[in-house]
C-alpha cells in the first residue's frame, strides 16, 4: 500500500509538472561583486537594484517568458562569489543545469583572470558539454575605468567557444542589453541547440547583438515578453 | 537551561486548571490569577516577582487563548508581544556597586521580552559575554576603556602597514579588498550606513572586520561576517566597543565560518533531526521533493537569521537568541586577538583557498554526497537510532528480549520484510536491518559500538563530525558509551521496581511526547505536562506520584492524543487540493515512522525517558534556540508549501523571497513555545554525562 501510493503520488506530481511551464535552470557564476546579483535582478526584476548585499549561498530569481507562443520559465541561480562559498555552488547546483553564465567585471582585470578557474570548475562538474555557456562582461557603463579590452575578452570567448556580451546591469543603453542577452539564451534553450556549436563566424556579436537590442525594445518592462521575432537565433 | 524552571509556573497553573475545571472552556481569564497565586511561593525567585508573575500570567492567558482559538487560522500569533525590559527594571538587577547580581534573571527577562532599544548598548555587552563575572559599574567602564585602547593598538598595526604601499602583503590586500566590497553593501538601507560610500560608519565597519580578520588568521574574513558586525556597530555607535562585541560574538560562532564546514554540517544535521522529530510528514514531503538537505537554510544558520528579519526586528530577535544561551563570561578578560598580526612575516598560510577547499563546498558535499532520496533520512535516522540504540545497549541486559512492545495507532510492530519493501534504497534497508539485528541481541554488547559504526556509512560520517566537534569544544564531549554506562543505574532502578507500572508509564510518556512533537503547545491533560517536567521525573517522590497517575491513565485518552498531533496541519488536508500530497507524505512518512515506532519499542525496553533530540548543551551546536527558530520558519510555511506542491527549487526561491519579511513576534512566540516544551523533555540521562559539572545549575533561575 505504501509503495503504490507513493508511486501514484509521484505520477500525479509528474503530471502536474508537465502542465507547468518548461523551466530552464541557468546558473550565474563569477568573482565576488562582479554584479551577478544586479544582472539577474535587472532581468528578473526589471530594474537595477539600488542596493544589493553579498549573496550568502545562493539566491534565486525567475522570470516567465513567452517564446514562439510557448511559455517558458527562466530560473536564475545567483551564486555567491566569495572564496569560501564559491565553486561549491557549481558543484552543488550543476545538477540539471541548462545554461551557464560566466560574469566578469570589465573594470577589474582580476575578475577576468579568474575566469579560467571558473570554466575549469564548470568542466569538471558538468558532464554535458553541450549546454549553452555565455561570457558576460559587466559594468560597461564605467567607461573611463575599463580594464579588460573587448578584443582580449573576445579572443578568450572564442577560444572557449562561447559568445561574449558586454553589458551593464546599471545602464545598458550603450552596450548589449541585459534583456536581449537573456532572451537570446532563452531562445537557444528552447531550440535545444547548443550555442557552443555555433561557430563565432555565424555569431558575430558586434552586429547581431545590436540588432537584437533594436528589436527587443528597451521600454519593455513587463514580465512576460513575446519576442518571437526579435531574436536572431 | 534557564527556562526549564521558568516554565514551571506555567505548567503548574495548567495542572491546577485541569484538576479544578476539567475543561479548557470553563476557564475564564479571571480564574487564572486566583489559581496561579498559590504556585508562586514554590519558586525561589529572588527578584522581580511581580514582573515574573505578570509574565507567567500572560503566558498562561495566551495559552488559554490559544486553546480556545485552536481552530482559527494563524494560531501562532495569539500570544501578544510583551513590553521590552526597561532601564529601571535593569537597574534593579544590579547591586549597590553596579555588579550584575542576577545574570540569569536578566537573560530570562530579555528572552521573554527583549530590550528597549536604548538599553541595548549597555545590556548587549552582558548578553554577549563581553565582561568577566562580577565587575562593578566602575570596573566595567575601566575594562571597556582598556579594551578600546587595545583595539586601537590592533587597528594601528595593519593601518600603519597599509601606509607603505609597496610593502603591503597580499594577505592584507586581499582582506581589505574583500571587506571593502562587502561593507559597501551591508545594511545600506539603514540610516546609519546610508548615503554615499564615504560614510564614516562604513569605514568603521570595515576597520572592525579587517582588524578581526588579520588578528584571527585561522578564521580570516568571510562573507557574512559583515552582517554579524553591522548590528553591533549600529547599536554600540562606537567602533572599538563594537569590535569587542564582535570578538565576543565570534568566539561563539567563528566555527560557522571555518573552511571545513563541520560546524555548519552539524547544524544542518540537527535541524534535520528536529524537523523529523516535530513533523515527520513535512520532512517526508521535503524528502520526496529532494529538499530534505535543507540547503536553502544555509543563510539562516550562517547568519543566525539576521537577514531573515527587518533590521530592527533582527536586533530584537538577536537579543532574544543570545539570551537563550547560558551566561558564558570570559575567565579574566575577553581576548581581542588570536595571533598578533605581524606584517613582517609575509608567509602566512591564509587564503586564498584552493578551489575545492571551500566552506560551502564542504557543507554541500557532506550534505549531498550521496544520491539524495533515501540516504538523507537514513543519515538522520541513523543518528536518532544510534542514540536510542546506545541507550538501549546499556540497559538491554536487564531486560528479557520479549519486552512488551509499545503499540501505537500509527506504528504497528513491524517485521523486517516490510521494512525492506518500504525503504526505497537497499542501503537504507540494510541500515535499518543491521541496527535491528544488533539491537535485538543485547548480549554481545561489548563490541557493538565499533561494529555498528562499520556498518553505517552515514553514521560513520556523523560520528566523524561529532568527534571533531567535541574535540574543538571540550565542554561537550560526546562519547556514547560513557553516556550509556552512567545512565544505566538510575533507569534500571526506576523501571525495574514495578515493571507493569513502568510499562504503562512508558506508553503515557511516549505518546505525550509525540503530541508535543507535532503541536508545539499542550493540547491535552495536565498529567502529561507533569510527565515532561525533568524536575519532576528526577525527584523520587514525584516519580511515585507519576506512577500513580500513570496507572490511572486510560488508554482512550492516549488514543485521543494521536489525531490531535496532526491538528495543526489539518487545514492543509481539508483544503483537498493536496490530497495526493498528503497521502503520499503520510505514506512515505511511514517509512520513517515505522522505524521510529520500532525505536520507541526498543527504547521502551530500556527507559521511559528517551528523547531523540540532543540535550540543549549539544543541540544546534550549542545554540538550541536557533534550531527552534529555524524549525518555526519552516513550519510556518508548511501548509503553503505543501498546498502549492512546491518542489526543491520553488521552496528555495520561496524562502529566499522571504528575506527580511518574517514576522518577528510570531516567529519568536512560536519558537519560544517549542523551545520551552523541548526543555521539558527529559535529558537527565544524557545531561549527566555530557554536561560539565555544575553547568546545569547555571541554567536554572
Amino acid at each position: 500500500m505504501n509503495g503504490s501510493n507513493s508511486q501514484t503520488f509521484a505520477q500525479s506530481n509528474a503530471l502536474l509538472r508537465d502542465k507547468r511551464h518548461k523551466t530552464f535552470k541557468i546558473i550565474v557564476i563569477g568573482d565576488s561583486s562582479v554584479g551577478k546579483t544586479c544582472l539577474t535582478f535587472r532581468f528578473c526584476g526589471g530594474h537595477f537594484p539600488e542596493r544589493t548585499e553579498a549573496t550568502i549561498g545562493v539566491d534565486f530569481r525567475e522570470r516567465k517568458l513567452k517564446i514562439d507562443q510557448e511559455e517558458i520559465m527562466l530560473q536564475l541561480w545567483d551564486t555567491a562569489g566569495q572564496e569560501r562559498f564559491r565553486r561549491s555552488m557549481v558543484q552543488h547546483y550543476y545538477r540539471n543545469v541548462n545554461a551557464v553564465v560566466f560574469v566578469y567585471d570589465v573594470t577589474r582585470m582580476s575578475t577576468f583572470q579568474s575566469l579560467p578557474s571558473w570554466i575549469e570548475e564548470c568542466n569538471q562538474h558538468n558532464l554535458n558539454y553541450n549546454i549553452p555557456r555565455i561570457l558576460l562582461g559587466n559594468k560597461c557603463d564605467c567607461k573611463g575605468e575599463i580594464a579588460v579590452p573587448t578584443n582580449v575578452a573576445q579572443r578568450f570567448a572564442d577560444h572557449h567557444g562561447m559568445p561574449l556580451f558586454e553589458t551593464s546591469a546599471k545602464d545598458d543603453s550603450d552596450c548589449d542589453h541585459v534583456e536581449a542577452i537573456f532572451l537570446t539564451l532563452a531562445h537557444k534553450l528552447k531550440a535545444a541547440k547548443s550555442m557552443t556549436l555555433i561557430s563565432p563566424s555565424q555569431f558575430p556579436p558586434d552586429h547581431i547583438h545590436r540588432a537584437v537590442v533594436e528589436s527587443v525594445g528597451r521600454e519593455r518592462n513587463g514580465m512576460e515578453v513575446n519576442d518571437s521575432e526579435s531574436c536572431y537565433c | 537551561m534557564a527556562f526549564v524552571k521558568s516554565a514551571d509556573p506555567y505548567l503548574l497553573v495548567r495542572v491546577d486548571l485541569m484538576s479544578s475545571n476539567g475543561t479548557w472552556e470553563a476557564v475564564t481569564s479571571m480564574d487564572i490569577p486566583k489559581l496561579s497565586l498559590p504556585d508562586l511561593p514554590k519558586n525561589n525567585y529572588s527578584v522581580k516577582l511581580p514582573v515574573l508573575f505578570k509574565e507567567k500570567m500572560e503566558k498562561t492567558l495566551s495559552a488559554v487563548q490559544k486553546v480556545l482559538s485552536w481552530n482559527e487560522e494563524g494560531e501562532d500569533s495569539v500570544r501578544p508581544a510583551r513590553p521590552p525590559l526597561t532601564d529601571s527594571e535593569f537597574q534593579q538587577m544590579l547591586n549597590g556597586v553596579g555588579q550584575l547580581a542576577h545574570p540569569k534573571e536578566l537573560r530570562l527577562c530579555v528572552y521573554h521580552r527583549g530590550l528597549e532599544p536604548s538599553l541595548r548598548k549597555v545590556v548587549w555587552k552582558h548578553l554577549l559575554n563581553v565582561y568577566p563575572e562580577g565587575l562593578t559599574g566602575r570596573e566595567r567602564l575601566d575594562y571597556m576603556k582598556q579594551k578600546t585602547k587595545e583595539y586601537e593598538g590592533l587597528k594601528a598595526v595593519w593601518q600603519e602597514h597599509l601606509q607603505n604601499e609597496e610593502l603591503v602583503s597580499e594577505e592584507v590586500k586581499y582582506v581589505t579588498n574583500m571587506v571593502r566590497k562587502d561593507v559597501l553593501r551591508t545594511d545600506r538601507h539603514h540610516p546609519y550606513f546610508s548615503g554615499t560610500d564615504d560614510n564614516i560608519n562604513i569605514q568603521s565597519l570595515s576597520n572592525i572586520l579587517t582588524t578581526y580578520a588579520l588578528h584571527h588568521p585561522s578564521v580570516g574574513y568571510c562573507q557574512g561576517m559583515s552582517d554579524l558586525a553591522s548590528p553591533l556597530l549600529v547599536t554600540m555607535r562606537d567602533e572599538a566597543q563594537a569590535y569587542v562585541c564582535f570578538c565576543a560574538l565570534m568566539a561563539r560562532v567563528h566555527s560557522n565560518f571555518h573552511i571545513d564546514g563541520v560546524a555548519m554540517t552539524l547544524k544542518f544535521q540537527h535541524l534535520t533531526e528536529a524537523l523529523i522529530f516535530y513533523d515527520e510528514e513535512y520532512y517526508a514531503y521535503l524528502r520526496l521533493h529532494q529538499a530534505d538537505d535543507l540547503l536553502f537554510c544555509y543563510r539562516w544558520l550562517l547568519l543566525e537569521l539576521k537577514r531573515e528579519f527587518a533590521f530592527d526586528d533582527a536586533l530584537h530577535m538577536l537579543e532574544v537568541l543570545w539570551s537563550s544561551l547560558p551566561p558564558d563570561p570570559p575567565e579574566e578578560t575577553l581576548p581581542l586577538l588570536e595571533v598578533q598580526f605581524n606584517p613582517v612575516k609575509v608567509e602566512r598560510p591564509v587564503p586564498p583557498p584552493t578551489p575545492r577547499q571551500n566552506h560551502f563546498a564542504n557543507v554541500c558535499a557532506l550534505r549531498r554526497q550521496r544520491s539524495t532520496l533515501s540516504n538523507r533520512s537514513a543519515e538522520c535516522l541513523a543518528a536518532i537510532l544510534s542514540r536510542r540504540a546506545a541507550s538501549m545497549e546499556c540497559d538491554g541486559p536487564e531486560y528479557p528480549a520479549g519486552v512488551k512492545k509499545l503499540s501505537r495507532t500509527w506504528s504497528q510492530p513491524i517485521d523486517t520484510s516490510q521494512v525492506r519493501a518500504r525503504v526505497p534504497s537497499g542501503e537504507t534497508a540494510m541500515t535499518v536491518d543491521k541496527i535491528r539485528e544488533e539491537s535485538s541481541s543485547p548480549e554481545d554488547s561489548p563490541s557493538r559500538n565499533t561494529r555498528k559504526i562499520k556498518n553505517l556509512r552515514e553514521f560513520q560520517l556523523l560520528t566523524k563530525v561529532r568527534d571533531s566537534d567535541s574535540d574543538s569544544n571540550p565542554g561537550s564531549p560526546l562519547k556514547e558509551k560513557t553516556v550509556c554506562k552512567k545512565s544505566k543505574d538510575t533507569n534500571t532502578k526506576l523501571t525495574t521496581s514495578n515493571p507493569k507500572t513502568a510499562n504503562s508509564s512508558r506508553r503515557c510518556f511516549s505518546d505525550s511526547d509525540a503530541t508535543d512533537m507535532a503541536v508545539p503547545m499542550y493540547s491535552d491533560g495536565g498529567e502529561v505536562d507533569v510527565w515532561q517536567n525533568p524536575v519532576a521525573t528526577l525527584s523520587p517522590e514525584v516519580d511515585q506520584h507519576l506512577q500513580i497517575i500513570c496507572q490511572e491513565e486510560k488508554p482512550s485518552s492516549v488514543k485521543q492524543l494521536v489525531p490531535k498531533a496532526n491538528g495543526e496541519h489539518k487545514q492543509a488536508e481539508e483544503e483537498g487540493a493536496s490530497q495526493n500530497t498528503m497521502t503520499a507524505s503520510v505514506n512515505s512518512c511511514e517509512e520513517v515512522t515505522e522505524v521510529t515506532g520500532w525505536q520507541v519499542t526498543m527504547s521502551d525496553g530500556s527507559s521511559p525517558h528517551v528523547t531523540s533530540l540532543l540535550p540543549p548543551e549539544e543541540f544546534g551546536g550549542g545554540n538550541p534556540f536557533l534550531m527552534f527558530l529555524c524549525v518555526t520558519l519552516l513550519l510556518q510555511h508548511r501548509n503553503h508549501i505543501i498546498k502549492n506542491k512546491m518542489d526543491h527549487n520553488e521552496l528555495a526561491m520561496y524562502f529566499d523571497k522571504m528575506v527580511r519579511q518574517h514576522n518577528v513576534t510570531k516567529v519568536l512566540g512560536h519558537a519560544r513555545r517549542m523551545y520551552e516544551n523541548y526543555l521539558k523533555l527529559d535529558f537527565s540521562k544524557m545531561r549527566s554525562k555530557t554536561t560539565p559539572p555544575g553547568s546545569s545549575n547555571d541554567h536554572s533561575c
